[in-house]
């Protein structure tokens, strides 16, 4: 009987623990639905290699005497006059609008009189703000809200269009893409030999005592840092610095790198001293006692035997790069660009979401897409350097 | 002979080469500091071209923060408070979690919940940001709209809260789970042995064990919180002063400090260093107190 009150106590006890378990699982799977059913249905190629800026062209176009043959396609509307056939469709970046599937041989769609010259529509590219004159001399309206079937139909009865928009592309990522590749490249260029190299020196070089124990601290203490304060001293330090190579304090790529480098100095210093902690002194005595000299046994014995773990490094500082979003704003700018240049700003993954949000309408339904390339590049660094270190560090183990 | 002396210069060189890389990672925080602090005095000590000066009494004791009165003690404020329960929401969750991963749970749903945590531990602030934007400030609306109340599209004071205990939870259980696999399992055999339940040991011999490991993540997670920009900023709202009510829009000091990034000159610029300060005048205090916290309940120790 007296254990009674006992046993209830532990079952509520252990209960909370459930609960609390739960929670965790409950989030990651909450984040990865809210995500992945909002952003799926948007990730496409045509996502992820078009233009951020769409391009527009106001045109106008007369019909000629001939009728076009309808190709009768399922979901198509054809204009017979124009020889063009609309689809309902969406933007890259989710919006619904009408889009041209279909154009005939000598449609005069494929010579449209624009401003200066001719432009030929391609299919694929979106139709809006129709103004025309039918026969009977009347004005024919139509825009992309109608829908492709309405469309067409304007279309059809207009003799002369005089003014139509042809939007091409937009709402892609392929800029951002870029500007983060090129981050991660020149980061890691610069990041690597500064990381590896004091790293070797604080484990194979430096003797123990208050110097190694005063840097070791410093590097520490770099990590401690909120990342808005790098990205405060990225702008007031880097931009100028790139400044005098480029010639213009603007937000860089560039100086995002030198700002990146910073950030990831103690995580690539920690990995790699870990790493070559880990290769067995065996080795380097061997070496040593073959007649190499330190620095043949460094770079033939030791790093060699250390890549694994410096692998982890890279993907530890590529995750990282891929997330980062405080301290780039400031250096990198949140303009997004379609074709990024090093001495230019731009913006990566994350801050085109960022950039997304932060829009008057925000565009959640991109800004998710994007999510789950990120969130898959990071799951995917941080499982990779789970494995890697677990086979590295049991090789070694072992041997 | 001749070759092992080109070989000791080369050792030599390499070694000095080595010795400037690392010297040259180690003044990174150096650089930091400097310019913060140098950028951060500033706006005190100089009139600007137009004649703007910001006064410290004001930016110490006033706690509006608008363009000609820089008061920061109302979003230090509004960070400390938020920040702290955050912690407390936060610190008991993790725990739980650890202890069900590391004592309760069956070796392969253990291990399938670590995996979990770590990876949400791995997700940027950016995506936490847009799943507070996107989850958090609607339900945190339709929560208001429950008892009656208006909110500005959720942006609020729990909101933030709700955004950073997501935020520091994973990182409070991973260093936590550690410390617990660091208990003695002798100890936890003479618990049972002298008749305490498994239950009770896990409380009472497991998590006290534990305890020191446990107070140094929720120092390096209430780190983290003070410091988190991005996300808080996006569910944060915006405000000029005190504003701690659970719906009403608030401001943090970071925050405050990603407001008007575009700006690059100027007192209304460099006022953002002096936030700086604050900000890691504040992070650098409450570990200090943490620690000291740590060190009083560690001396309790078997």
């Amino acid at each position: 009987m007296k254990y009674k009150k006992r046993k209830i106590a532990d079952f509520f006890a252990n209960f909370t623990t459930y609960i609390s378990a739960f929670f965790s699982i409950l989030l990651l799977g909450g984040i990865i639905i809210y995500i992945l059913s909002n952003g799926a249905s948007n990730l496409s190629w045509n996502f992820i290699t078009s233009d951020y800026k769409e391009t527009l062209n106001v045109v106008d176009v007369k019909a000629t005497s001939r009728v076009y043959d309808d190709p009768e396609i399922e979901g198509t509307y054809f204009s017979e006059k124009y020889g063009v056939g609309l689809k309902d469709a969406k933007t890259v970046d989710g919006n619904p609008c009408v889009q041209i599937s279909y154009l005939s041989v000598n449609s005069p769609f494929l010579t449209l009189n624009c401003k200066g010259g001719f432009y030929d529509a391609k299919i694929g590219e979106n139709l809006d703000v129709l103004m025309g004159i039918s026969e009977e001399n009347t004005d024919v309206f139509a825009s992309s809200k109608d829908g492709a079937q309405k469309f067409a139909l304007a279309l059809d009865n207009s003799v002369e269009v005089f003014y139509l928009h042809v939007i091409h592309g937009g709402g892609g990522i392929r800029g951002s893409l870029l500007t983060t590749l090129y981050l991660i490249c020149l980061t890691l260029l610069f990041s690597l030999p500064l990381g590896v190299g004091a790293a070797i020196y604080l484990t194979l070089y430096a003797k123990e005592g208050k110097f190694k124990t005063i840097i070791m601290n410093m590097i520490d203490a770099t990590s401690g840092v909120p990342s808005i304060i790098f990205g405060l001293v990225g702008m007031i330090v880097f931009i100028p610095f790139v400044g005098t190579i480029s010639g213009r304090n603007v937000f860089s790529i560039f100086a995002g790198a030198l700002t990146m480098t910073i950030i990831l100095l103690p995580i690539i210093v920690k990995t790699a001293s870990e790493a070559i902690k880990v290769v067995p002194s065996e080795y380097l005595s061997a070496s040593l006692a073959l007649g190499a000299s330190k620095t043949q046994t460094i770079f033939k014995v030791v790093l060699p035997n250390a890549l694994p773990g410096l692998i982890t490094a890279v993907l530890l500082s590529i995750g990282r790069i891929i997330g980062e979003s405080a301290a780039l704003m400031f250096v990198l700018g949140t303009s997004i660009e379609d074709y990024p240049k090093l001495f230019n700003g731009s913006t990566t993954l994350s801050l085109h979401i960022w950039s997304l949000t932060q829009a008057e309408v925000p565009n959640f339904k991109a800004a998710c897409a994007i999510s789950i390339i990120i969130l898959f590049v990071v799951f995917l660094m941080s499982i990779s350097v789970k494995i890697i270190w677990y086979f590295y560090t049991k090789k070694r183990g072992a041997a | 002979m001749t070759a092992s002396k080109k070989k000791l210069t080369i050792d030599k060189i390499v070694h000095s080469i080595f010795l400037v890389l690392t010297i040259l990672c180690s003044l990174s925080i150096v650089l930091i500091v400097t310019i913060i602090f140098l950028k951060g005095t500033r706006p005190f000590l100089v009139p600007y071209s137009d004649g703007t000066r910001a006064s410290l009494v004001s930016f110490l004791f006033s706690t509006r923060y608008v363009s000609g009165n820089y008061g920061s003690l109302g979003v230090a404020i509004n960070t400390i408070v938020i920040v702290f329960f955050a912690a407390l929401l936060a610190l008991p969750l993790s725990v739980l979690t650890a202890l069900f991963i590391v004592r309760i749970a069956p070796k392969l749903l253990g291990q399938i919940i670590q995996i979990v945590v770590e990876l949400l531990a791995a997700v940027p602030s950016i995506i936490f940001g847009l799943f507070g934007m996107g989850v958090i400030n609607p339900i945190v609306r339709d929560l208001a709209f429950f008892f009656g109340l208006q909110t500005a599209g959720g942006v609020s004071t729990l909101s933030v809260i709700l955004v950073l205990v997501i935020m520091i939870t994973p990182t409070i259980t991973t260093l936590s789970i550690t410390a617990m696999q660091a208990v003695p399992s002798d100890r936890i055999h003479a618990s049972l042995a002298l008749g305490a339940t498994m239950t009770q040991t896990n409380f009472r011999v497991v998590i006290g064990g534990a305890k020191s490991g446990i107070f140094a993540a929720l120092i390096l997670g209430v780190g983290r919180a003070l410091g988190e920009a991005t996300a808080v900023s996006m569910v944060a709202g915006g405000a000029t002063g005190i504003s701690l009510g659970l719906f009403s829009p608030t401001s943090t000091l970071t925050s405050t400090m990603m407001q008007g990034i575009h700006e690059s000159a100027g007192l209304n610029y460099d006022i953002r260093f002096s936030l700086g300060i604050v900000l890691v005048a504040i992070i650098l205090i409450s570990n200090a107190l943490l620690n000291a916290l740590k060190k009083r309940i560690s001396r309790y120790e078997v």
